[in-house]
């Protein structure tokens, strides 16, 4: 970390002979990603990059520019391009870049950087069987054309011209497979993945069973007939669907009055069961993240409190504007500006058990097509392709393809009907819920 | 030049010595500006260099791939003995010469980024656009406009003894209104683009562009809920063409084709598609958006006839493609950067005009809908199952656009759509689209005059 480290006091330095206060982001990453194609190696990628971003203020103007070359010409053409770059842009007296901290701040804890004495034998013998474990379920299987196991390794380093530093270095395994079935002049494919911070977290059985699983099960499946139906996500789809409406929640979007919800703090948005909080390090999450991308020790916030609105994700930019507290959840990459973002989010747990919530008729959503081009933050209404099953209880009545789900994001928070007492994570563990059960949303079908 | 020639000659000797049937060096430096408008200030200006070499190395059918940012010999050795860690082989082979191919511009450039106007003209440029849409009317309260530009110089070496060099310069103008109207709030969004410096901005009158984007978000201010279900729709031209995009074009590209992924993948000179329809994909296009002037893997662009009259014509085909499955290569190699080996991808696709006018497929619905802007959308290739959103369509009865409906998702499966095509209008338009797939994001042209769909299923809320 030391080395990359002398870089950005390199670039700071430099910024310091043009009079500005400044900051400085560097990200390194290496990758190993292979794919296997009827048990050869299809894909063996090996990567190694970095790229290195400074934000510099002068004259209460912002500027910034990013470079993926570090020989000294580069930074300091990177450094002028910023000062140039802020002559144009407005006055923002806002905008600090003043904390001040004389330790170096490390990140880095066992949980997200182990080591690892796997060999790259047993990685590739790993991918080969991303195919054949699926394909020895059933000969139905006609392929897995879409499999991957990746490793990757990053580092990030901040500092600031006032001398404060952090760094965080990070492990990453990861991996998925697909099934593509076909049986009687029908076709069906699903996918599925697995992330881990060892490579002994990764499960082949895990995404060979769930990628067959559901791609079996969907395999004939059908258009319900129209009509509004009750429904249930799997996490992981929950995770997309707020992921989609996540400017809601920024204190950015609100200030650039681009955030339908800027005036509706302390107001019910959402049904009076439904809390929720994002942990930037929680124990369970994938993700830990001690400091934001402006150097400040990070803290767990509540962004829902039994249905109201309670904060918006907050920079120290945001929080003088809005006047309230920083929330500490600046971002910023190499290549940006500030703005915030959310890191792990967790949707409380409420009374009902699963059974309770998954009584009676409802459509379980498992996969969802085009939900970014059909969602509209600004509107709330979405509208996407879906696959999943019809059910009672847990048992499926119906396999259902060929239909759209469509509502409003807003009204979908105040239909909620059920949430059970048991939280799940989704595949990457950064966004955490218990089974919600949503009312009567449009299905377009048969 | 990006990469000495002699540091090249070594990798890809060194590529060779490995066993590789093929090696490749791509070399990219890409400047990059953003300026953005937000509530009537210069919000923020961007910019950075990327540069970065990447190294593909073909061992039969096997890709193997790397990259870093840093241009010296020892590293580029380093890597390619990384990823040949388990190829033996003590061949000795080493390439003859370079032959470096001229590289013929077919897209002339005025106003690179760095030799354009000053960044005080497109800061004004981009205040045209804010104050037209905010004078539309007084429930516009928040507009945004950037001007993006890029500036990609690329070199590619290959063991076939291939030197090519160029420059492609792209510039984008995105501009988006929020519209507000008792608690109800709605969008609009432009983004035309071209391979091209700051001069395209002449063909975009920014009063017209901030006009459109502001009637857009409140058209849809007033709009009733879509219907649901299946029914007839008019898909208008221009970004209409993005279904075509998604249902068939994706379902092409030897990337999934090579695989047997695609379900047209032994559908070739068979009938796919409506006899009405006819469609190509084109990277010679002058200065438009999804154009090249050689592909990433060297090769000079082309004009591709994918389905004529209905039949399936040809596939888009890289360098892999074309050993996995015998087709000829169509220019069709791209990727997004250095980062990613390149795959078969669209340039310019459009469905070619026909014979019918809008007026005769409005006349010709008692009731459907007719989609006037659309939104993006995916495809899952195994199946064909695609998705689009129409972000501004209007109701059809009885042969006449009625009143304007909210946004929907419209979806289907490649092989039923195509068939279902029955109408194709005289009005062919191109729009700029950005395109993300196995090697990235890519600008990539979509486009097709008015068509009509007999049956589509419509995933509106009403």
């Amino acid at each position: 970390m030391e080395k990359y480290k002398s870089i950005v006091e390199e670039v700071l330095s430099i910024t310091k002979k043009k009079g500005v206060q400044a900051d400085c982001i560097l990200d390194t990453n290496s990758v190993l990603s292979l794919k296997s194609e009827d048990q050869e190696l299809a894909e063996h990628k090996v990567s190694s990059s970095l790229v290195l971003g400074v934000r510099v203020i002068k004259e209460n103007k912002i500027g910034t520019s990013y470079s993926e070359s570090w020989d000294k010409e580069s930074l300091n053409d990177m450094v002028n391009e910023a000062i140039d770059f802020s002559k144009y842009t407005k006055v923002e007296p806002l905008e600090k870049i003043d904390l001040k901290r004389a330790d170096f701040l490390d990140g880095t804890i066992s949980k997200i950087f182990q080591e690892d004495d796997t060999s790259l034998q047993e990685k590739i013998d790993f991918t080969y069987a991303l195919e054949s474990e699926v394909k020895k379920i059933d000969k139905s299987v006609k392929s897995t054309p879409y499999n991957n196991f990746s490793q990757n390794e990053g580092q990030r380093i901040y500092g600031n011209h006032l001398g404060t530093f952090c760094g965080q270095k990070s492990r990453t395994f990861s991996c998925y497979t697909s099934a593509l079935i076909e049986r009687d002049g029908q076709q069906s494919m699903h996918y599925h993945a697995n992330i881990g911070r060892q490579f002994k977290d990764l499960s082949l059985a895990d995404v060979a069973r769930e990628s067959y699983f559901h791609a079996d099960k969907l395999l004939g499946a059908k258009a319900i007939a129209t009509g509004d139906y009750d429904i249930i996500f799997t996490t992981d789809e929950l995770s997309d669907l707020f992921g989609c409406f996540s400017s809601l929640f920024s204190g950015k979007a609100a200030m650039n009055n681009l955030n339908p919800w800027k005036d509706k703090l302390g107001k019910q948005l959402a049904d009076s069961s439904f809390s929720m909080i994002d942990n930037p390090t929680l124990d369970s999450a994938y993700y830990y993240a001690p400091f934001d991308d402006e150097g400040h020790i990070t803290k767990e916030c509540t962004l829902f409190d039994k249905g109201k609105l309670n904060t918006f994700y907050h920079n120290s930019v945001t929080s003088k504007h809005f006047k309230t507290e920083n929330t500490f959840h600046g971002s910023r990459s190499p290549r940006g500006t500030l703005s915030v973002t959310g890191t792990n989010k967790i949707i409380q747990p409420c009374s009902s058990t699963d059974e309770m919530v998954k009584k009676d008729k409802y459509f379980e959503v498992i996969k969802m097509q085009g939900l970014h081009s059909g969602a509209d933050s600004i509107s709330g209404n979405f509208s996407f392709g879906a696959s999943g099953y019809l059910k009672e209880g847990d048992e499926i009545i119906q396999a259902v393809s060929g239909i759209t789900v469509s509502g409003n994001f807003f009204s979908l928070l105040k239909e909620i009907k059920d949430i059970g007492n048991v939280t799940h994570g989704t595949t990457s563990l950064d966004f955490f819920s218990p089974i919600i059960r949503f009312a009567g949303l449009r299905i377009a079908g048969a | 030049m990006l990469l000495d020639q002699n540091i090249a000659q070594m990798v890809l000797d060194h590529a060779l010595s490995r066993g590789a049937d093929f090696a490749e060096l791509f070399i990219e430096k890409t400047n990059i500006q953003r300026t953005t408008i937000l509530g009537q200030k210069v919000h923020e200006i961007q910019g950075g260099i990327d540069f970065g070499l990447g190294v593909r190395m073909i061992y039969g059918h096997r890709v193997l791939y790397g990259y870093t940012n840093i241009p010296t010999s020892e590293e580029l050795l380093k890597i390619v003995t990384l990823i040949s860690e388990r190829e033996k082989s003590d061949r000795k082979r080493n390439i003859k010469n370079f032959i470096l191919a001229p590289t013929t511009d077919i897209h002339p450039i005025i106003s690179p980024l760095g030799a354009g106007p000053d960044i005080d003209v497109k800061i004004a440029y981009l205040f045209e656009i804010d104050k037209a849409a905010r004078s539309v009317d007084g429930a516009v309260n928040q507009v945004t406009a950037l001007s993006l530009e890029k500036k990609q110089r690329i070199e590619i070496f290959n063991t076939e003894g291939l030197h090519s060099t160029d420059n492609r310069n792209y510039t984008r103008i995105v501009a988006s209104s929020v519209a507000e109207k008792e608690g109800e709030q709605s969008t609009g969004y432009e983004g035309p683009g071209a391979l091209a410096g700051f001069e395209f901005t002449k063909s975009i009158d920014p009063k017209e562009l901030g006009t459109m984007v502001a009637e857009q978000a409140l058209i849809k201010l007033d709009a009733a809920p879509c219907p649901a279900g299946k029914m007839p729709v008019i898909v208008d031209n221009g970004f209409g063409g993005v279904i075509f995009h998604e249902a068939c074009g994706h379902l092409l590209e030897t990337t999934s084709v090579q695989k047997k992924a695609s379900v047209f993948w032994d559908k070739l000179d068979q009938e796919i598609a409506n006899p009405v329809v006819s469609a190509v994909d084109d990277g010679t296009i002058t200065n438009q958006w999804g154009s090249i002037n050689i592909d990433d893997e060297g090769m000079p662009t082309q004009k591709t006839q994918l389905i004529k009259n209905g039949k399936l014509n040809s596939f888009l085909v890289d360098k892999i493609g074309a050993m996995r499955t015998g087709y000829e290569r169509t220019g069709s190699g791209r990727r997004q950067n250095y980062r990613f080996a390149p795959a078969s991808r669209m340039r310019n696709t459009y469905i070619e005009a026909g014979k019918d006018t809008f007026q005769d497929m409005i006349s010709s619905i008692d009731k459907g809908i007719y989609c006037k802007s659309m939104g993006g959308g995916s495809v899952q290739p195994g199946t064909g199952e695609f998705n689009f959103s129409a972000q501004e369509s209007y109701l059809i009865e009885n042969g006449k656009i009625t009143r304007p409906l909210k946004s929907a998702t419209l979806i289907g499966t490649g092989p039923e759509v195509l068939k279902q095509i029955s109408m194709v209008a005289d009005d062919l338009k191109l729009a700029a689209g950005m395109c993300g797939s196995v090697s990235g994001l890519i600008p990539t042209t979509v486009g097709q005059p008015a068509l009509k769909i007999d049956e589509i299923l419509v995933g509106g809320q009403a």
